[in-house]
């Protein structure tokens, strides 16, 4: 079933690639029906996924995983093989769901389709820009199924290229720095990570890149011990570029204000999330206690990122860029929970990535709306718009008040979680941390702040007030654009009323971590 | 006599590629000129029988019985075979195939009235390398060397009137006549301390402690390293290659930066393995250095040419920094990766210069700001190339990134053999080698730039001959089929360099 919803998307690209150039009507059919497909897939996933089994990692396809086996799932290729040319040892093509991927799956194939409904008014070179849609889907889909390390990293690099052409040719007119910009920064760090692979598959014992072997091998004793701490490292500034973690941001506001909506709604909703979801995946799991040691450092980078983001965030004049800056403050929430080792922070980081991904993809998928008809996205340069788009500033304050997050919508769930967490960081992990950690999260709350202040701010300026004339024949959104954020905004709401639908899942899968946490650290 | 009769065997495909050469220079004077043309398709025959033969001994061999590690040929043996070295056979093979079927398509081709002779050449210098890869003989590998030297200082300089040709061929002449003395000099050394010029034989004397790691052996592998440093273009000992590739025609150029390379790393991977083990000698700081200076200098220079050939060439230096990385991990992953990488490359690069065939007949220019717009006057080709660039990059799903993966895979491993700290030299060479990769993608990037933002300057479509089609389209599946099914050839590889005497 996963296999299928990783290779829907793929089969999509490669048909598209034999339409007709001029035939944009199918073209956009096909991504549509594809991304559509992979949607309904992940929702059978989702329904056949029992949050109440012992079974953490579920819906395996091939040889089933247990304790101390490394050829779980199919054998892709053998990888530094003995005399008889038959070692077990070697590359897998294992997947597998748990409680932290399931959710991010959801998010990606809600948010991918949206991306496709979304570019219907692209009419640039539109067969290659599905075919990089597509392809960028299958991607993201392949990194939260991924369970084998070289699996993980092919996914996490085949996204690099699509993104770099959906940047680069249909971004704005600094398209293609921000382009090799993003390109280069997020190789740098998966270079790091490659290292960091190797050295973790040759230091354990027995050999091995089965994500779980590896979880239950780092249970037992540190798998490079020695140089824990350096490989740690090396795994986490890959993964920080891509969350991305101050100072490694910079890539962030250029790649998102030139990218298009759709790109724009794909970076924001599901890209970032895979630093976390590295994060949590692989840091935690596999180099437990080298986590433990950077506990700290994760909620200080955690306090600028949502420190500065929000400032950042107040001074910008584009929409679009102080969106992208608020996605900045918003992964330091995650960051603030996850670094707390705590069951109630861990889950607010999970938590919090999806309720980003949708109330993000939303903002993003509305500027792009206004920008659409505007050409412009001069926070100053409306005014009064409540009035000519009720509709389209109804849904915009929603969006809003999820993202500086109200209560009753999904925002605020992960927030609250994250900041709980913040306060109450594990006794059992970090005793004697507990006043830097209470520290570091009071004055966090400034980000909270300014975060209200920057979109109600917004708000104002654009809705409210005397309707500017230049825009007295603006018109309200279009079908498809209510189709596109309608989904989103269930999700908002429903996240936000009723967070169990997720949190049945997150929570075992956040237990879990913290079980490996206490388990390398010697402490029931 | 029945000995020489087993060992003519082996050679056959040596054989069959000497007699084509032989059969097709004579054949240039007899036929009439209408029939030249037909030639190439002669030499294309002649190496896919050579090719077949060769790829029988590898499972022959693969799965041998007759010696544990290979076959020794000659008395005293001069030559050795196994499957690793019959893998690699088969990679010059494979190039030189490709770049006749890339020639023969090239505008300046059709011009040539001397067909017969080039193919003569190329196919010459094709079984030098053959020979140079199974050598196990000091003396066979100069040899072998001079040889593949002499016709490709010809072969550089073939378009005769192009000026830039000349300067290339002087150049790579005077370079390549120079270091190959330096060679000498210093398998004199080597012979003067040991008494042999056998490969096998200097080993043994060598792991066994029998020939004292002294100052001149040192100096001697040294001086060895010069020469073949410089049919590997190691910095400092590159500065003919770009100008080579430069000043060559296309597919030329293609050929000298994967065939000799393919030769050369069977000999450094024997010489360095095998004779002179870099640990024994302390020589993995030295080493090391070098590969790091290759790859950072071959990547550097790269980034601000404007002509895609020379490009390519300061790449093809990067690329065997790369490879060296393989060989100085010295265990079976990273030989095993030195011939996933040649396989790699050598399809990559060779489909590269096809488009790069392909776009020059049409404009004649290989500046990458000709390139512009490519996408939109011929997607197909352009998608294909990316393919190309992408794999040079190391980029999975494609071939060019499993390659990477193995030989930097073998570093770390040596590094965690030799349980080694963060001071490990095989640690810097996966470091500097990984983020080398990262600058090289930005030049790869700026062609793809060039093809996919950029308008095109002229509207009109490039066409593209249906053989052009079939060499690039062939590399292209293969990078991409390899790329995603490795179990394919990475298995046969591993097994072929567990064969190695050595491993």
């Amino acid at each position: 079933m996963l296999s299928a919803m990783i290779f829907t998307p793929v089969v999509g690209a490669i048909l598209t690639l034999f339409v007709p150039k001029d035939n944009h009507k199918l073209i956009r059919m096909i991504a549509t029906a594809f991304a559509l497909i992979a949607l309904v897939i992940s929702f059978a996933a989702w329904s056949n996924y029992d949050s109440s089994s012992t079974q953490i990692v579920q819906l395996v396809e091939g040889t089933q995983y247990a304790e101390g086996q490394i050829d779980a799932g199919y054998q892709w290729f053998a990888f530094g093989l003995g005399e008889d040319g038959k070692s077990k040892s070697g590359v897998y093509y294992f997947v597998g769901v748990d409680g932290l991927s399931m959710p991010l799956l959801i998010l990606t194939t809600i948010l991918s389709l949206v991306a496709v409904v979304i570019s219907f008014n692209i009419d640039k070179r539109v067969k290659e820009y599905f075919f990089f849609l597509l392809l960028l889907e299958a991607g993201m889909i392949g990194v939260f199924c991924a369970l084998d390390f070289f699996l993980f990293y092919v996914f996490w690099e085949i996204m690099l290229v699509p993104m770099y052409f959906l940047v680069g040719i249909w971004g704005g007119p600094k398209k293609e720095f921000a382009a090799i910009k993003f390109f280069l920064y997020t190789l740098f760090g998966s270079v790091f990570m490659l290292i960091a692979i190797l050295a973790i598959y040759f230091y354990a014992a027995p050999n091995t890149f089965n994500l779980l072997e590896l979880k239950r091998q780092a249970g037992i004793g540190p798998i490079v011990a020695g140089f824990q701490g350096v490989v740690w490292f090396a795994m986490f500034i890959g993964f920080a570029i891509k969350v991305p973690v101050f100072p490694f941001h910079t890539w962030l506001p250029l790649a998102h204000v030139e990218a298009p909506t759709a790109v724009s709604i794909i970076l924001a909703g599901v890209l970032l999330k895979m630093g976390t979801y590295g994060l949590l995946r692989i840091n935690y799991a596999i180099m437990p206690r080298a986590t433990r040691e950077f506990a700290w450092l994760l909620v200080l980078l955690g306090l600028i990122n949502i420190v500065y983001g929000a400032f950042c965030a107040l001074a910008q004049k584009d929409i679009k860029k102080m969106i992208a800056y608020s996605s900045i403050n918003h992964m330091g929430y995650c960051l603030l929970g996850m670094a707390s080792l705590s069951v109630w922070g861990i889950n607010g980081a999970i938590f919090q990535q999806l309720g980003h991904g949708f109330v993000t993809g939303a903002l993003f998928l509305l500027v792009g709306v206004i920008y659409d008809r505007a050409h412009h996205r001069d926070v100053e340069g409306f005014g009064g718009l409540g009035v000519q788009v009720p509709k389209y500033a109804g849904v915009m304050t929603l969006a809003c008040m999820a993202s500086l997050g109200m209560p009753g919508l999904i925002g605020f769930v992960g927030e609250f979680l994250c900041f709980l967490g913040g306060f109450n960081p594990n006794p059992k992990l970090l005793a004697g941390q507990e006043t830097f950690f209470r520290v570091c999260t009071g004055l966090s709350v400034i980000g909270i702040l300014v975060t209200a202040g920057f979109f109600l701010w917004m708000i104002q300026r654009v809705f409210l007030g005397k309707l500017n004339p230049k825009y007295s024949d603006l018109t309200e959104m279009d079908n498809r654009e209510v189709f596109a954020v309608v989904p989103l905004c269930i999700f908002t709401i429903l996240g936000g009323v009723y967070p169990a639908i997720f949190m049945k899942m997150i929570d075992p899968a956040s237990q879990g971590i913290v079980a490996q946490l206490l388990k390398a650290a010697g402490v029931q | 006599m029945t000995n020489y009769l087993v060992y003519l065997a082996w050679l056959s495909p040596e054989l069959v590629v000497t007699f084509t050469a032989l059969g097709i220079m004579v054949a240039d004077l007899i036929l009439p000129s209408s029939m030249r043309r037909q030639l190439g398709y002669a030499a294309i025959w002649g190496l896919l029988i050579a090719f077949f033969v060769d790829r029988g001994y590898i499972t022959r061999l693969m799965a041998e019985q007759l010696a544990e590690h290979g076959e020794l040929i000659g008395v005293p043996p001069l030559l050795y075979l196994s499957s690793y070295t019959s893998i690699l056979k088969l990679c010059v093979i494979a190039s030189t195939l490709l770049t006749i079927l890339l020639y023969l398509q090239q505008r300046e081709a059709e011009a040539n009235s001397n067909l017969g002779e080039f193919l003569t050449l190329i196919l010459l210098s094709c079984v030098g390398m053959m020979f140079m890869v199974c050598s196990d003989d000091l003396i066979m590998v100069f040899l072998a060397m001079e040889f593949i030297g002499i016709v490709s200082y010809i072969l550089v300089g073939y378009t005769r009137t192009d000026i830039r040709a000349g300067e290339a061929a002087i150049k790579f002449f005077l370079i390549g006549a120079f270091s190959s003395a330096i060679m000498v000099y210093g398998m004199s050394f080597v012979y003067g301390l040991t008494g042999s010029t056998s490969i096998t034989a200097i080993g043994k004397l060598i792991s066994s402690g029998a020939v004292a790691n002294s100052m001149l052996l040192k100096m001697g592998v040294l001086f060895i390293l010069v020469g073949l440093g410089f049919k590997l273009a190691l910095v400092p000992f590159h500065s003919w290659l770009p100008d080579a590739m430069q000043g060559a025609t296309s597919a030329i150029s293609g050929f000298i930066s994967v065939a000799p390379k393919a030769a050369g790393l069977a000999v450094v991977v024997r010489v360095f393995g095998e004779a002179f083990p870099l640990a024994k000698l302390d020589m993995v700081g030295l080493l090391s250095f070098l590969a790091i200076i290759t790859m950072t200098f071959g990547n550097l220079m790269a980034l601000h040419q404007t002509d895609l050939k020379r490009l390519l060439g300061y790449s093809s230096i990067a690329h065997i920094g790369y490879i060296l990385v393989g060989v100085i991990a010295a265990n079976k992953l990273g030989a095993s990766g030195v011939a996933i990488y040649v396989i790699a490359y050598l399809l990559m690069n060779l489909g590269a210069f096809g488009c790069v065939i392909a776009v020059a007949n049409k404009t004649g220019s290989t500046d990458i700001e000709d390139y512009a717009g490519l996408s939109q006057r011929n997607l197909p080709m352009a998608m294909i190339f990316v393919l190309f660039l992408l794999s040079l990059g190391g980029l999975p799903p494609t071939v060019g990134f499993i390659g990477k993966w193995y030989v930097f895979a073998a570093a770390i491993q040596t590094m965690q053999a030799t349980s080694g700290t963060l001071s490990s030299p095989y640690l810097w060479l996966a470091i500097f080698g990984l983020l080398n990769s990262v600058v090289a993608i930005y030049y790869y990037l700026r062609v793809v730039y060039q093809m996919f933002f950029r308008e095109p300057r002229e509207d009109t479509g490039i066409e593209c001959s249906p053989l052009l089609w079939l060499g690039t389209g062939f590399a292209a599946v293969l990078i991409l089929v390899l790329g995603i099914a490795p179990q394919i050839f990475v298995g046969a590889a591993e097994i072929a360099a567990s064969k190695l005497t050595i491993y």
